[in-house]
């Protein structure tokens, strides 16, 4: 037998997140930038409008590359970083949180774009991600999600649209 | 201020009674934090008077601080990272057979904790905001810089990490319509954000629906066994017993809740170290001493009200959740800062009878209602976590009827996400989107009253001394930076004369 196979460990999550992280600010800090570049230049007080979008986008940058020098050495040496959990549960627990918010998007999605009414709609998200969470959609636990959804739902959506005049 | 006390203890009661209660039950839920409960309920406050949604705010502050007590007592879990320094005695004590007796002693400490900082708050805040009251923009500038450096460097994981994190806070603050000369940038031509993001979005979306993404990472766990669920017992006579606990306790939690950025946590850590440090019997700690429970519980309960100094004296926000309040008193045109005092004394001294208030109603809730909260908690989080996004969702709609708020919440629970992962601390973001404004203005200001000139910030004692302490939290904290890295790298590296891989043999 060989010893351990010389590749790399996967990058870990805590590490690629980061690095994602640095990439977004960067843009942001660069956007900050350019947008702040174009702001026209105060006439009536020393520095105007300009000075902080501009300021805080070089900042932002500076930052970002500092951040990116620590990361990458690492990342392209492979070294892995910490992680909080094993690599083999990561994925599905990213998963997850991917379908969580995806069920959101589309429960907001239809309610704001659809003629689908907030109660009904609401109610339907609901029992949709308690299924999801309690990984259940037996006899028991609908017996007990249904009314719990749908009172949820319509009653929430009585009191803002009743009492606090909102129109959902 | 009579007229704002009469106020507390008349018609503000229901409101200090529901926003305790309240806080002390999402407190006593391990992953619900206080921040989540504040930010949940800021929507409801736009339906009610400024003094009465602070009433209902603060008292939620003081019972989540307390309600952490309970699960860290019983079930070895903090409700509130405060609370976990609890867990250590707190959960022995129970494990023995004196869950009643832990949780008094937990609930006693927290009252005498509130109300000696209570006391600080009381007679350190008026004669605080009679100086701030003169200062000028460059001193309230100086000021914001002094909390975002301590806020950035004493922030969990990396400097950089908290730096970043104020810079992102601070850039995402720029949007909209520029409050001095009323140009418009960084728009982007989008008119949706001609008035920027507005505070209850990015806060809904970054601290309450991104933790809820995050709780949906792990499968909805069975509720642990439950354990006995406990009648409160408190005895008097404790209170002689124990006086230094107390006193130290509380007045290390207060002084380190007044610092902005260190908050509860630090504050119960160093009084449990200062307590076991001056204890007869330290080996007792962490076997169920009744000391340690004090320590904890009187340091997190006074550092939640001295918290409150530097937020209506100087419109400083030491922690989230003091960001959170200060954004509620933004929402209802309070005007924050060192004209609180000066132009809305009312609101000033309700927020310090509330802070006194919370504590009785606190007193009297778990005294009252600890059996049953040992049994709510066991709830499953399952259960909770959707209704959470819902409230929020209403939440961010109703800032003003529109559903494009709903969905920068939900791009603010993707970063807070995001954010999580990356292991940067969301505090530093907040606190920088909300004291950002106040900076660039202030700032701004200065250079006009002074023609143009940035050398008064050098040169005026006060503005000079705030630069000073800026310049020397980010020194330590770089400092501390360099000696971890290289303790680490030195626990990297074998000790002299020790073959490569030695070890493994």
């Amino acid at each position: 037998m060989t010893d351990a196979p010389d590749t790399a460990p996967p990058a870990a999550p805590g590490r690629a997140a980061k690095l994602g992280f640095t990439a977004l600010f960067a843009v942001l800090g660069l956007a900050a930038l350019v947008a702040g570049s174009e702001i026209p230049p105060a006439v009536y007080e020393p520095v105007g409008s300009r000075a902080f979008p501009l300021a805080l986008g070089a900042l932002a940058l500076g930052l970002a590359a500092a951040q990116a020098a620590l990361l990458l050495p690492g990342l392209l040496r492979g070294r892995p970083a910490e992680r909080d959990e094993p690599a083999a549960e990561l994925w599905p627990a990213e998963a997850r949180a991917a379908a969580a918010f995806a069920l959101t998007v589309l429960w907001i999605g239809l309610v704001a774009l659809t003629p689908l009414p907030f109660a009904p709609g609401t109610a339907l998200y609901m029992l949709a991600m308690l299924a999801f969470l309690l990984r259940r959609c037996d006899a028991r636990f609908l017996a007990l999600a249904v009314p719990v959804s749908a009172g949820f739902a319509w009653g929430l959506t009585l009191l803002f649209t009743r009492v606090f005049y909102l129109s959902l | 201020m009579l007229d704002a006390y009469a106020h507390v203890f008349t018609g503000g009661l229901p409101w200090i009674l529901l926003g305790t209660a309240t806080g002390i039950f999402v407190g006593s839920i391990p992953g619900l934090s206080g921040a989540m409960v504040i930010s949940l309920a800021l929507p409801m406050t736009y339906f009610m008077s400024g003094s009465d949604a602070l009433l209902l705010l603060v008292s939620m502050y003081v019972g989540a601080t307390t309600g952490g007590l309970v699960s860290a007592t019983l079930m070895r879990m903090p409700g509130t990272e405060a609370a976990i320094m609890t867990t250590l005695d707190g959960y022995p004590m129970a494990a023995r057979g004196e869950p009643g007796r832990a949780l008094g002693i937990g609930v006693l400490a927290s009252f005498i904790g509130g109300m000696l900082a209570w006391v600080i708050l009381a007679l350190l805040s008026p004669p605080l905001s009679v100086v701030a009251v003169r200062f000028g923009p460059y001193e309230i500038f100086a000021m914001t810089v002094v909390a975002l450096s301590l806020i950035a460097a004493i922030s969990r994981g990396s400097l950089l990490a908290g730096l970043m994190a104020a810079g992102l806070g601070a850039l995402v603050s720029l949007p909209g319509i520029d409050p001095i000369s009323g140009t418009l940038r960084l728009t982007f031509g989008f008119s949706g954000l001609d008035t920027g993001f507005a505070l209850l979005p990015v806060l809904l979306g970054t601290l309450v629906v991104a933790q809820v993404f995050v709780d949906c990472r792990t499968p909805s766990a069975p509720p642990p066994p439950r354990g006995e669920a406990a009648r409160v017992a408190m005895h008097i006579r404790d209170v002689t017993r124990y006086a230094w606990s107390y006193v130290r306790a509380s007045v290390i939690g207060a002084w380190i809740g007044i610092l902005p950025g260190v908050g509860g946590t630090t504050a119960s850590i160093a009084a449990y170290s200062v307590e076991k440090a001056m204890a007869k019997g330290p080996e007792r700690f962490g076997r169920g001493a009744e000391e340690g429970v004090i320590a904890s519980e009187a340091a997190n309960n006074a550092g939640t009200v001295g918290a409150l100094v530097p937020l209506i004296t100087l419109g400083i926000p030491g922690s989230v959740i003091t960001a959170v309040l200060l954004g509620a008193m933004v929402i209802h045109n309070l005007n924050p800062g060192p004209l609180l005092f000066a132009e809305n004394p009312g609101i000033a001294h309700t927020v310090i009878g509330g802070a006194l208030a919370a504590n009785l109603a606190m007193l009297l809730i778990m005294w009252l209602a600890t059996p049953l909260l040992a049994r709510l908690m066991y709830v499953r989080k399952a259960w909770l976590l959707p209704g959470i996004v819902i409230f929020c969702v209403i939440g961010a709609f109703s800032v003003s009827n529109r559903w494009l708020d709903v969905g920068v919440m939900l791009a603010f629970a993707a970063l807070g996400y995001l954010m999580h992962r990356a292991r940067i601390p969301t505090g530093p973001f907040i606190i920088a989107y909300i004291l950002t404004p106040m900076a660039e203005q202030n700032l701004r200001s200065g250079l006009v009253v002074y023609d143009g000139s940035f050398l008064p910030l050098l040169t005026r004692p006060v503005p000079a001394l705030f630069l000073l302490i800026a310049l020397g939290s980010i020194i330590w904290a770089l400092a501390g930076e360099l000696r971890s890295r290289r303790a680490q790298r030195a626990a990297i590296q074998p000790p002299p004369g020790t073959a490569p891989g030695h070890e493994n043999r």
